[in-house]
């Protein structure tokens, strides 16, 4: 049985010429849609993303929601963060299997109107797209959907920077309004992860039985991760969900500087995430549960590995910066708050300590106050600084008295 | 009043169709390329405003978003060479410090600053989008990945002696040239 879905990962082979089937989508989209959405919900595949829902649990509103609202689909093909950008590399090599996914998924849920979004500064990519587009118009399974279900498909030029890893922060930049908007275009609104729709075109070939086989009891499948930092040279990598995480970086061009023993620890998730140990890696495999397990988030797959050359407490400063540059709603924690921990973290890696106070009072704002996307983060980032203080004890307390609270 | 040219207006209509109405501002991005493309950074006055009627948008909102970097420092726009050194994490931990401390050693100058001779302006970028190629630099719209502190600066000295042998061609205004002319009377 074939465990590798992307073998075209590392080539710069036009993989859309020579390998789209568009024949296949024909025979799929002359099926009955419920037919077909039994058969992906049968995949028990999961988003790759930072919830890592179950696909027929994310359809849910789109199938279930009113039938005169218009429903939009998005290719998902934003930066998301330092670590690689995993999406654009799958519409860039992979796209032959990424397109078949992406129509099935549009024939499936009944999709009126689609979108691929790609950041506008990322000219190759786009102008691959647009060519890619003309020609699938062109094709007769596209011109079916048009005719069937009024369908349209465009390329959405995005905006060339970060700007948050939720859902409803892509909804809001591409409504063109400030965050708080939730539906897309007035309608109902659903994103896809350019490496799921590979996986559902690849899974569909290869059968259900055959497919929920590889990987674990939760997290069906591969998983494509993208490894940064101090690693030999950094790669992108297809791996069966399951995988120990110690397999994965020891020796080669694939294993971490200087070797397993001199690594420190890791960023998951273009560093979105909570930082993991290596006392905590040790046990862990690659897979979404267990990563949820020890609360932090595998999302698109992007790791950012370092070594005991550098300090975690100095990578995470290195990490407050960016965060400081694009805080997603500059809100006034963000603004009084990272300001503060990077000077709070600048004087904890020249060896003084300062008094407590002022950190209890940021970590209280960031429980109480903090409602965006990165709370998360931030929360995790300031325990950290917190345990590296020593003052687990307080962060707990004070978590209790807050949710007491309420 | 501007002329747009016929197959320019046709391009930018194609981009606000893509977008329900009530929503033709999601197409900022593209009209903002499409523009770039066609007049540069700064467009011709009234351009913005024959472009947003054609969607039946808001001048200001189109205006603003179109201008070039609204944080874009004054030195930077007269600057022949931007240079953006990226500091996010992934580079940092392979190297891209070092290429920031030559960088500023060889030109004199921190990223915020530009060179006496506005050839050069420094800037910190919180990430260019490469980490697999990191530590990455950015000159212009020319990127340089893996970068080494000696390729670096190899680049930077071609840049400026280009810049000069223009000066000296006299295709760039100098400023002094009078003094040189008195001279040799």
């Amino acid at each position: 049985m074939t465990e590798v879905f992307f073998p075209h990962l590392l080539n710069d082979e036009d993989c859309f010429k020579n390998r789209f089937d568009h024949e296949r989508i024909f025979k799929i989209i002359k099926k009955p849609r419920e037919t077909m959405l039994a058969e992906v919900s049968a995949l028990s595949l999961r988003e790759r993303d930072y919830k890592a829902e179950l696909l027929s649990s994310k359809w849910a509103p789109l199938i279930s929601g009113p039938i005169d609202s218009p429903r939009i689909l998005v290719l998902d093909g934003r930066y998301s963060g330092p670590g690689g950008d995993i999406s654009l590399h799958m519409l860039e090599k992979e796209s032959s299997l990424v397109w078949e996914g992406f129509f099935i998924a549009c024939y499936a849920l009944g999709i009126q109107t689609a979108y691929v979004y790609v950041p506008s500064s990322e000219t190759k990519i786009i102008k691959k797209v647009e060519e890619e587009l003309c020609e699938i118009r062109q094709m007769p399974f596209f011109q079916k959907l048009e005719k069937d279900q009024n369908f349209s498909c465009h390329l959405h030029y995005g905006l060339p920077d970060y700007f948050g890893f939720a859902d409803e922060n892509l909804f809001a930049e591409m409504n063109g309004v400030e965050r708080g908007q939730h539906a897309l275009f007035n309608g109902i609104g659903c994103i896809l992860q350019p490496e799921t729709a590979g996986m559902i075109s690849a899974a569909l070939k290869l059968g259900a039985e055959n497919f929920t086989q590889i990987g674990t009891n939760e997290s069906k499948g591969t998983k494509v991760i993208s490894v940064v930092g101090h690693v030999n040279k950094p790669f992108y990598k297809e791996v069966v969900l399951g995988t120990p995480m110690k397999d994965l970086f020891v020796g080669g061009l694939h294993g971490v500087r200087g070797g397993w023993s001199h690594l420190s620890g890791l960023f998951p998730y273009s560093a979105f995430s909570k930082s993991i140990s290596k006392t905590e890696l040790d046990q862990l495999t690659l897979c979404f549960e267990s990563f949820k397990r020890i609360g932090a988030h595998l999302g698109k797959g992007e790791i950012i590995l370092v070594n005991q050359s550098v300090s975690m407490t100095s990578a995470k400063l290195a990490l407050f910066k960016f965060f400081m540059s694009m805080s997603a709603d500059k809100c006034f924690t963000c603004r009084r708050g990272i300001p503060w921990l990077i000077k709070e973290m600048e004087s904890h890696s020249y060896g003084q300590r300062k008094t407590d106070g002022a950190m209890k009072r940021i970590l209280k704002d960031v429980l109480v106050a903090c409602a965006c996307d990165y709370r998360s983060q931030y929360e995790s980032l300031l325990k950290d600084l917190a345990q590296s203080f020593g003052d687990i004890e307080t962060v707990s307390a004070l978590e209790e008295e807050v949710l007491s609270d309420g | 009043m501007h002329d747009i040219p016929p197959e320019l207006t046709a391009l930018i209509k194609e981009a606000f169709a893509k977008y329900p109405k009530g929503f033709k501002g999601a197409a900022r991005h593209e009209i903002k390329r499409i523009v770039e493309k066609k007049w540069g950074a700064t467009p011709p006055f009234g351009i913005i405003e024959e472009i947003a009627e054609m969607a039946a948008l808001d001048s200001h909102e189109l205006k603003v978003l179109l201008k070039k970097d609204g944080k874009q420092h004054r030195e930077e726009r007269f600057a022949h060479c931007t240079l953006s050194i990226c500091t996010g994490l992934c580079c940092q931990l392979r190297g891209g410090q070092n290429i920031q401390k030559s960088i500023e050693s060889w030109l004199g100058v921190f990223p915020g600053q530009a060179t006496i001779d506005h050839t050069f302006y420094l800037r910190s970028s919180p990430c260019l989008h490469h980490c697999h190629k990191a530590p990455v630099i950015r000159s212009n719209e020319e990127l340089v990945l893996d970068a080494q502190p000696s390729t670096v600066l190899y680049m930077l000295q071609k840049k400026a002696e280009s810049r000069r042998d223009r000066q000296d061609e006299g295709r760039v205004h100098n400023p002094y040239s009078f003094i040189k002319d008195k001279g040799n009377d």
